[in-house]
């Protein structure tokens, strides 16, 4: 997922649909239903769904929020702390190095961890990652790997080009090249006191939980362009952290991605929503502190319907705001 | 009010809880005092409930899930539950000695244990969910107090639970069996009886004696109690639920947004 063209993430797109209680009323401050665990909620105990458990066959609320009945029973709980699953996508802040980890924070009960090798390349992270990392690190501080691989191909290229007279050499170059290669992608192990250069304490990255374990470990792999500033502002980069309650991300989305799209229109700033609740804004420091503003109001009335159309209301005098 | 006390003084030397049928406070014998229940007091807890019975005025506050430290008191399968419960030194007539002290350890761990077959801790192995009680005006009945804040803060900070834990007192006056027993009750009554409860399912979730109960005063108390902790419950339902009415959409504001508050 790129940053600047953020398309509404399947699962989060998902999470709307369940927060959707559907009264086609008149909007303005509509409210949804409220439940409270231990909520008798049904008796089909087919209809269970998130938030909910059954008992002696019948349906009760576990959590405390949002109730939708629409199919499937579900409380969309308003609070609580985000709990990784597998794919999600998360914005995570680098707390410690222990080599051969990044430990980093994800707005959650439980840290993850970033092996080195997913700078590495060979092997597994490679693809779409390798493609980011080549485009960002290729230049100053990407050494080892990335120019080596790129020699790499271009030697195989050169092989390929090398035919009639010069096949035999230019085989025998090749050969040399890749077992040079092989070693080369040894080398390209990020040793013990160089893993602050690719990741330093406090680095804001964008990843993707590759597997979380029964004891809930955690393993993130790298998304593209993943580094995107250092603690809560962007560093030189420009941009801002903010971090809201994972409960309320699929409201700042809307559906099908309406709210957030609104918002990146009338305040002209790039929004990336990670599914973790925290959200890298970038733009003129005039337009980020409106969409700071949009986005906590949006969080405050999470519950109510019609929230869109009040949110377009309120941005309506900043209209092409440049 | 000093005169008030002055009357109750009077009549508790006269060994008279009861006059005409009414209590000292002008109460019934099945009657609670009055409850108020407000959700989300807190701004940097997760959350929280102030929680007034009488005269008692409790705060409860609930962090987590989080990461449980010391380590090796996690528990891989589930979730750790904290409770504290602590009596700030101006809740009472003589100032109490701060810090944690034998009773105070003690009520920690039966409200910790009235939660236990509610919490789904199982929804987070190796976190730490933390309940803080703290009692800043005291007059008989704190630790049930304690128990209905904790209850609803917990709902508050999205702790997934079966149900809602009520709590409520009965006791025996002047060879009366009452509910929910004030200050002055307390001391010069002949019993005093904690009970917590899920009130849909009438399962006891604490349950303690101080005094003397025949069993037929006993099972009199016990359905007092579950009548008492039905009306508590549904207090505690109908704050949690008026959180989010149109009245006060928003009334408290997210936590974050920016971190650095600038």
């Amino acid at each position: 997922m790129r940053l600047d063209e953020f398309s509404a993430n399947e699962k989060v797109e998902r999470n709307y649909e369940r927060l959707i209680y559907c009264c086609a009323i008149n909007f303005y401050s509509q409210m949804y239903k409220i439940a409270v665990p231990g909520d008798l909620l049904s008796e089909e105990t087919g209809r269970a769904g998130e938030g909910t458990y059954v008992e002696d066959g019948k349906v009760y609320a576990s959590r405390y929020g949002v109730l939708n009945e629409k199919g499937e029973i579900k409380v969309m709980a308003l609070s609580g702390k985000y709990v990784p699953t597998q794919g999600d996508v998360v914005i995570g802040k680098v707390v410690e190095i222990s080599f051969p980890y990044w430990i980093v924070d994800i707005a959650s009960p439980y840290e993850a961890r970033l092996h080195s090798s997913e700078f590495a390349g060979a092997g597994r992270g490679a693809g779409s990652n390798a493609r980011g990392r080549g485009r960002r690190e290729g230049g100053a501080r990407g050494s080892g790997m990335r120019v080596s691989a790129a020699r790499g191909s271009g030697t195989r290229e050169s092989a390929a080009r090398g035919s009639g007279t010069r096949e035999s050499a230019a085989r025998g170059s090749g050969t040399r090249e890749s077992a040079a290669r092989g070693r080369g992608a040894r080398e390209e192990r990020i040793e013990f006191g160089d893993m602050k250069k690719y990741l330093d304490l406090d680095d804001l990255i964008v990843a993707k939980v590759a597997k979380v374990d029964a004891l809930m470990r955690v393993d993130l792999a790298l998304e593209e362009d993943f580094k995107i500033g250092r603690g809560s502002g962007g560093g030189s980069g420009g941009g801002r952290l903010l971090e809201i309650s994972h409960t309320k991300v699929p409201r700042v989305i809307g559906r099908s991605g309406s709210m957030v799209r609104m918002l990146k229109e009338k305040c002209n700033c790039s929004i990336f929503i990670a599914e973790n609740g925290r959200i890298w804004i970038k733009g003129s420091e005039e337009n980020m502190n409106l969409v700071s503003e949009v986005i906590s109001k949006i969080v405050s009335e999470a519950h109510t319907a019609g929230l869109t159309d009040r949110i377009a209301d309120f941005l309506e005098p900043f209209r092409g705001n440049k | 009010m000093n005169e008030e006390r002055e009357k109750e003084e009077e009549a508790v030397e006269k060994r008279e809880l009861i006059k005409d049928g009414k209590r000292l406070d002008g109460r019934g014998f099945e009657e609670l005092r009055p409850i108020k229940i407000e959700v989300g007091v807190l701004k940097r807890a997760d959350g929280s409930c102030y929680f007034e019975l009488g005269e008692n005025k409790v705060i409860a506050a609930v962090y987590g899930p989080k990461e449980m430290h010391p380590r090796h008191a996690q528990d891989a399968k589930m979730a750790v539950v904290k409770f504290r419960y602590n009596m700030a030194p101006f809740s009472v007539d003589d100032r109490k000695r701060p810090g944690p002290d034998r009773r105070s350890v003690e009520v920690s761990k039966v409200s910790r244990e009235a939660f236990e077959p509610v919490i789904m801790r199982e929804f987070y192995p190796k976190a730490a969910i933390e309940v803080y009680v703290e009692i800043l005006q005291s007059d008989a009945g704190t630790r049930t107090a304690g128990i209905n804040a904790a209850s609803v803060a917990l709902a508050d900070a999205g702790i997934p639970m079966k149900d809602l834990v009520s709590s409520v007192a009965v006791g025996k006056i002047d060879g009366q069996v009452v509910l929910d027993l004030n200050g002055t009750e307390d001391n010069h009554g002949e019993a005093d009886m904690p009970i917590a409860m899920v009130a849909r399912t009438n399962t006891i979730t604490l349950l303690q004696m101080d005094g003397h109960l025949t069993a037929e005063e006993f099972g009199r108390g016990l359905k007092l109690a579950m009548g008492a902790c039905r009306q508590i419950y549904e207090l505690q339902r109908a704050a949690l639920i008026e959180r989010f009415s149109s009245s006060n959409s928003g009334s408290k504001s997210e936590k974050g947004g920016n971190k650095n508050g600038t």
